[in-house]
């Protein structure tokens, strides 16, 4: 242990090194993930650099016991697949550092895997899988693959792969939408070593290698290193994420139906990657060099598209919900991120007005052909308008058959398919009207007391803004209030309300806005203050701070509450994972007999009933326990990565 | 915890309290005690704990995703279990291979070659690395020909390697023991029972017909040296003069005997 501290000091060259190192909880979580999935060595090389930060790969081997063999087949397994990073300087040894957010990304495989699939179609859920499985693949080595098997199968079935243009196609449109982008060299180092770089590189230029003096200076190097490490990071992504590293003007397939994305075509980035080129095969392929992973950032953004649309679920009909999900579709485009790191607004309502805006044109273009959006709004828009067309949305539904304003959206089975406008109907005032009614639709979004859009101008035939940051605030709120509800009670829940709304208040204040006496609510009042969910400050009425003459004001810091919501979910998804462990020990001897080769497709053979029924039973225990992992990361969605962090 | 009045060990009471059975206790016994906690004192009232809800079709297939991917990913070649007495792979000599011999576990056996094979090395070299991505001192690692000194020079032809992305079918077995697939193998197995003649009976016929077997397994008497005659005093010794031509029946023979 001491000689790993001693490399660590030597690698760092300034006095404190501003990498982003996981916190126990995490660190848990995610050494457990990656053994789940890669096995034990891969696991023991992890979580040896989670615990004792950047190690070289000697120091390594010291640490965790392995050989050096091990050490690096396991370092080789865990850069492929992006869990770690490294760096190497000058003539130093190489040091590696873990990637914990690639790890903790290992639950959301799934669920990515099937939002692709919705929106793109099987054969794009494949290449998403296989992606997943490689870590990060060229382009010609996965057409190679591919050919490969279809060779070995024979069997032709729809909407699968099975030739090169098709893989290319599919390749483009993933690109397009942001959901895989390309691979550089640098996505391997670590953000403490490109500050590193940045600060020097500044020192060099602007101060000239001399002494920084002074709060005025500081603060002005400190803005400086940030507007480099922005310049930088907007470069990668402009080459990261172009779809097409060729030359703009070459000929597309009319095929290609991607249609707004056409329109998005601004950047041209044919920055090459840092390997050779080789020759192109047709117009509209992608190179064959590209190597391509999946992009962790713009799935966060589509999954919070997909809980803003929850929340719009439980108070408007579907029809709106259409509507806005069109909406988001289309401002998805010109987000590639949930929330920019380097950008540096006043205030949340600052940052709201940066927000990207979009227009009615351009958001009916994603509007499912078959919604009838005259049904949702009242009886005196739509008398005149014929209703053709049914409701496709088989993934509703509601407790009580009578009552319609309680219908629940029950899956994410909600994407549109790209048309362009024109093909829904020829008649000019039929689109005129529904140009109407999907504003109207709109109108009723932005009239609700939450905002779930703002109305900005008129051009466009209405130019609209969805203000992230306010609903991320609000999506955060409802999730604490829910933890809060279920953990204690429904008056708890009020009280957490009451301060939220109202800022810091007395408990006599308190007791009058929710109407409740003094007595009911200190026990409760103190109940919340043990778990941390309200907190306490003292004023004191004199300079002798006597606890009888000091007014305590109880108040509710969101933040706050937040992050420690996060860890405790962080903790309990380590306990499912360990759960799930345990309940296969149960079942181990009979997973290991049903996995022998000789009874791999003979089970009825080999298995008695009542094997295969315990069998059953466990693969089902696991999915339950599965789908519960899966939900809790999306508790982790919402209060992660919707902010930013 | 004790009602019933403080008490010491010098009240020597009647025969009812204080004894048991007749043999006299340090501690005062009295048979008509009952323990009644009032309901402040009950530490765990009754609650009825919250039951999630049901997995949607969306949940079930983003579940599904991820244990085809964990599946496939137990059977690439990256995936490693390691075996604790084999830490150090690098020069590990015979002397040392002999005292780690555990004796349960590492002597051969029939069922061995039906089992999965693990590494605990993972096995780089099947698949197409793109190097720049690496370190250099990974270099050697993934690509086995590498050698620092000919970097330099000409490259030589090296064998094609493709990417492995089949499907994991053929390997994933407990994918047969969802529910799913139970119901989808239940309608082809009814199926199948249209077409010869019967209704959809077979698929529980058959079932049936298998849990009489299985039930009937144990009290069959069959004579070819399974497990049931190893214990059957009476037919052990009608059959010892068989017992010599087959050596495994003798050697379990053998090992009864004492």
């Amino acid at each position: 242990m001491a000689q790993a501290q001693v490399t660590i000091r030597n690698l760092s060259t300034h006095e404190e090194l501003n990498s982003d190192p996981p916190q126990l909880q995490v660190s848990e979580l995610c050494t457990l993930l990656v053994r789940d999935s890669y096995g034990e060595l891969s696991s023991q090389v992890f979580s040896t650099l989670a615990l004792c930060g950047r190690l070289t790969s000697t120091a390594l081997a010291g640490c965790s016991g392995l050989s050096p063999r091990q050490v690096k087949s396991g370092l080789v397994v865990l850069i492929q697949q992006y869990l770690a990073l490294y760096y190497t300087h000058e003539d130093r040894p190489t040091a590696y550092e873990v990637d914990w957010r690639n790890a903790y990304a290992l639950v959301r495989s799934g669920k990515i895997t099937e939002l692709v699939e919705e929106r793109f179609g099987e054969g794009a859920g494949q290449v998403m899988s296989h992606l997943f499985l490689l870590g990060h693949a060229r382009i010609g080595d996965l057409a190679d693959a591919y050919r490969l098997t279809s060779k070995r199968s024979g069997v032709t079935k729809p909407d699968t792969i099975e030739s090169v243009g098709q893989l290319h196609h599919v390749l483009k449109r993933l690109l397009d939408s942001g959901m895989i982008s390309r691979v550089r060299k640098l996505d391997y180092k670590p953000e403490a070593d490109v500050q590193r770089e940045a600060e020097s590189s500044i020192w060099h230029e602007g101060y000239k290698d001399a002494k920084i003096y002074g709060p005025k200076k500081r603060a002005e190097y400190k803005v400086d290193v940030q507007k480099r490490l922005k310049t930088w990071r907007n470069d990668a992504e402009r080459a990261v994420l172009a779809s097409n590293g060729v030359h703009a003007g070459r000929k597309r397939k009319s095929t290609d139906g991607a249609g707004p994305a056409l329109k998005r075509r601004k950047i041209q980035g044919h920055l090459p990657n840092d390997v050779s080129a080789q020759d192109e095969e047709d117009d509209s392929l992608l190179e064959e060099s590209t190597i391509v992973r999946v992009n962790q950032e713009k799935c966060a953004v589509a999954f919070r598209k997909w809980q803003l649309l929850n929340v719009v679920t439980r108070t408007f009909p579907p029809q709106t919900l259409a509507a806005y999900s069109a909406l988001l579709h289309s401002l998805e485009d010109h987000t590639s991120k949930c929330r920019d790191r380097f950008e540096d607004y006043a205030d949340d309502v600052d940052e709201d007005e940066h927000q990207p805006t979009t227009t009615t044109l351009e958001a009916i273009s994603y509007l499912h052909p078959s919604v009838d959006l005259a049904e949702g709004l009242s009886s005196s828009v739509n008398s005149s308008i014929p209703t053709n067309g049914r409701l496709r949305f088989s993934d509703f539904e509601s407790e009580d058959e009578d009552d319609l304003t309680n219908v629940r959206f029950k899956g994410r089975g909600f994407e549109v398919s790209h048309k362009s406008k024109g093909t829904q109907s020829n008649d000019l005032l039929d689109w005129n009207k529904q140009l109407g009614l999907f504003e109207q639709h709109l109108n009723i979004l932005a009239e609700h007391s939450d905002g779930f859009v703002t109305k900005l101008g008129t051009s466009g035939r209405g130019e609209w803004r969805v203000n992230f940051r306010q609903l991320t605030r609000l999506l955060v709120q409802m999730e604490i209030e829910t933890l809060v509800s279920a953990r204690f009670g429904n008056v708890h829940r009020r009280l957490v309300r009451v301060l939220h709304a109202r800022g810091k208040l007395e408990e006599k204040q308190v007791a009058k806005v929710a109407m409740l006496t003094q007595r009911e609510i200190r026990s409760m009042l103190t109940s919340l203050h043990n778990a941390g969910i309200i907190e306490l400050q003292e004023v004191p009425r004199d300079t002798v701070r006597q606890p009888n003459k000091c007014i305590y004001l109880w108040y509710f810091d969101q933040e706050r509450c937040r992050r420690l919501l996060l860890f405790d979910t962080y903790k309990s998804m380590t306990r499912l994972v360990q759960r799930i462990k345990s309940e296969k020990a149960h079942a181990q001897h009979l997973i290991d007999k049903a996995e022998r080769l000789d009874v791999v497709n003979h089970e009825e053979e080999y298995l008695s009933v009542q094997e295969r029924e315990a069998l059953r039973r466990w693969r089902d225990v696991e999915e339950q326990l599965l789908t519960q992992l899966a939900r809790q990361d999306d508790v982790v969605l919402t209060l992660r990565d919707f902010h930013g962090e | 915890m004790p009602r019933g009045g403080g008490g010491g060990f010098g009240r020597g009471g009647a025969a009812a309290k204080g004894t048991m059975r007749g043999m006299q206790l340090p501690w005062e016994y009295d048979p008509d005690l009952e323990y009644k906690p009032t309901p402040n004192e009950g530490l765990f009232p009754k609650s009825v704990p919250p039951i999630v809800k049901p997995p949607t079709a969306s949940e079930k297939r983003a579940v599904e995703h991820y244990r085809n991917l964990r599946a496939r990913i137990h059977e690439g070649p990256m995936y490693t279990t390691l075996d604790d007495l084999k830490r150090d792979d690098e020069g590990v000599d015979d002397a040392k291979a002999k005292a780690a011999y555990n004796p349960f576990e590492d002597a051969p056996t029939y069922s061995q070659r039906y089992k999965r094979p693990r590494n605990t090395l993972p096995k780089l070299s099947d698949r197409p690395y793109v190097k720049e991505m690496f370190p250099e001192e990974l270099w050697s690692t993934i690509d086995e020909e590498y050698d620092e000194d000919l970097s330099s020079a000409v490259p030589t032809i090296k064998k094609k390697k493709f990417l492995d992305i089949s499907e994991p079918k053929k390997y994933d077995a407990l994918r047969r023991f969802d529910e799913e697939e139970a119901k989808k193998a239940a309608l082809e197995a009814g199926k199948a029972g249209k077409e010869a003649g019967g209704e959809g009976a077979e698929a529980p016929e058959e079932s049936e017909e298998e849990e009489e077997e299985a039930v009937d397994d144990d009290f069959e008497e069959d004579e070819d040296g399974a497990g049931a005659d190893d214990y059957n005093a009476e037919q052990y010794f009608e059959d010892g003069d068989e017992g010599y031509d087959d050596a495994g029946a003798g050697d379990a023979g053998e090992d009864d005997g004492y």
